[in-house]
């Protein structure tokens, strides 16, 4: 029933294979392109040097150059430069004589993320700068941290960002198709026809969980098909693994649905049902911020958020070759959740037929 | 719909009635919303409430256009729903600047972005709440919000009269 309509079949994967096109570029947490102002109350060489090397660097491709504190103001305020950094006058003179030389960096609170990035590239800069005037006239080594990230060797933010948009788009199908489904065929006025057939209640929510589920595998083999083929993920670990944790967040968003059908009389209601799941489950799944970071009660909440364990998941199989009890391990909520959101499903489902 | 059409209401005032409900639900929310951040979780509000008014009204105006569209172009209400989702949510959190910086990202999608509503109100919302009234962020935001809404809801009127005649 759900692919008859031409309508309703594109709607089905257009959007899913636009939004794997489209989001993976946006998603950067690199800083590029970005306006740094300067204010120079020095005038000296080491500062004309360190400006000449903010001005190499890809995130501040526009350097403008400030004159007054009231510029200063504005320029944060006005969102013209994303950082100002400020040499104090006496900072050559510091930096010739080998004291300390402070500079000042000023930053936009409101782009907190890519203003602390930014600040990191600049302290990144100036510190290479202190430490090569450092190394010509003192020759002692320093020691030096080097950082290497396994899975992740060359830190591309696509691959850190695709097993989680996975996630989050193939929510958006199955959520909807089930969620709506029991109110489109009641004001389609073909739920009593089921009504009367010899159906169980059960075998009515088997019906609309499984094409749900289909639907949900068909859009997950193109986004792995994308991920792989157009962005160069490696899926390091084992496609049956991946598979399996699907299925098992499937019927853990298939529980979500169908309980919100359930509820639900209306499609307007039910559609409002799923956007009011969707929304706190995306914020809460380690997405856009680590769980580990919120409150403990919140951490214990998401729990229950199925997006917060697939995530994971897609995650390990992508980037690194996890074995079966870890999928397991992971997967087991999403089974227990299924289990109770499709229990309270068929018991709501019943009282309001009986 | 045919009972509606029947009556001698034109399209503006079709259109009209269809808004204003979702259009007051929405400042509403706004309003419980903008009262929870200050006084529940004390984000400072550095700017003006008239300007925030006049900000989420073009806004508003703007995403109930989108969704005008979306309810004349689909034939029925599941097929609305889905695209609705598809076209305000992810866009909202991936596109908006909301998370990621849009300077940052090539050059076709930040075109793109232009597009997108959402931008707007939360580079607004960003300012008015954090740093106060500032007019060379404000006055463009509220340009382009009005230029989005006029777009959005001329589409959508012309997607109804092309329904109501074929």
């Amino acid at each position: 029933m759900l692919f008859n309509d031409p309508d309703g079949r594109r709607l089905i994967f257009l959007p899913v294979i636009m939004q794997t096109l489209l989001f993976p570029f946006a998603a950067t947490l690199e800083v590029r392109n970005n306006t740094l102002a300067v204010f120079n109350e020095d005038h000296g060489r080491a500062s004309y040097e360190l400006v000449q090397r903010f001005s190499q660097a890809a995130a501040f491709t526009n350097i403008i150059y400030l004159t007054s504190d009231r510029e200063v103001t504005e320029a944060i305020d006005a969102q013209k430069a994303l950082a100002v950094v400020r040499f104090p006058s006496d900072f050559s003179r510091h930096v010739e004589q080998g004291q300390p030389a402070p500079l000042q960096l000023l930053l936009d609170g409101r782009r907190s993320n890519s203003s602390q990035i930014a600040a990191s590239y600049i302290q990144e800069i100036a510190g290479g700068y202190f430490a090569e005037r450092g190394g010509l006239r003192s020759n002692e080594p320093t020691s030096q941290v080097m950082v290497r990230h396994r899975y992740n060797p060359n830190l591309e933010y696509t691959w850190f960002i695709l097993p989680s948009l996975v996630a989050i788009i193939l929510t958006i199908g199955s959520l909807i198709t089930t969620s709506l489904s029991v109110a489109r065929e009641r004001e389609r006025g073909t739920f009593d026809q089921l009504l009367v057939s010899p159906l169980t209640p059960e075998m009515i929510m088997l019906g609309k969980a499984i094409p749900s589920l289909l639907v949900g595998l068909g859009q997950a083999t193109a986004i792995i098909l994308g991920a792989v083929l157009i962005y160069h993920v490696p899926v390091e670990g084992s496609l049956i693994l991946l598979y399996a944790s699907a299925i098992m967040y499937f019927a853990a968003l298939v529980g979500f649905g169908l309980l919100i059908s359930a509820i639900c009389s209306t499609q307007q209601q039910a559609f409002l049902g799923a956007f009011s799941f969707m929304m706190p489950a995306t914020l809460l799944s380690g997405f856009t911020a680590p769980v580990e970071n919120m409150p403990e009660w919140l951490q214990t909440l998401t729990w229950f958020n199925p997006i917060r364990h697939f995530i994971v998941i897609v995650k390990s199989i992508f980037l690194k070759d996890v074995p079966a009890d870890f999928v397991f391990h992971h997967g087991l909520p999403l089974l227990i959740i299924s289990v109770c959101t499709l229990t309270a499903a068929t018991v709501i489902f019943r009282r309001r037929l009986g | 719909m045919e009972a509606l059409l029947s009556s001698p209401v034109n399209r503006a005032e079709l259109l009209l009635s269809k808004l204003l409900p979702y259009y007051l639900l929405g400042m509403l929310s706004m309003a419980v919303i903008t009262f929870c951040a200050v006084f529940l979780m004390g984000v400072p509000f550095r700017g003006s409430v008239l300007l925030l008014g006049v900000v989420t009204t073009f806004f508003l105006l703007s995403v109930l256009g989108i969704g005008l569209l979306i309810s004349s172009t689909t034939r029925d209400q599941f097929n609305s729903a889905q695209m609705a989702l598809n076209v305000a949510f992810l866009p909202a959190v991936m596109l908006s600047g909301f998370l990621f910086e849009i300077a940052s990202m090539p050059a076709p999608i930040r075109a793109f972005t232009y597009l997108l509503p959402p931008r707007y109100f939360v580079s607004s919302l960003q300012t008015l709440f954090l740093s106060g009234n500032v007019g060379s962020i404000l006055w463009p935001d509220i340009l382009f919000l009005m230029g989005t809404s006029a777009l959005f809801l001329s589409l959508a009127a012309r997607a109804t009269t092309r329904r109501l005649d074929g």
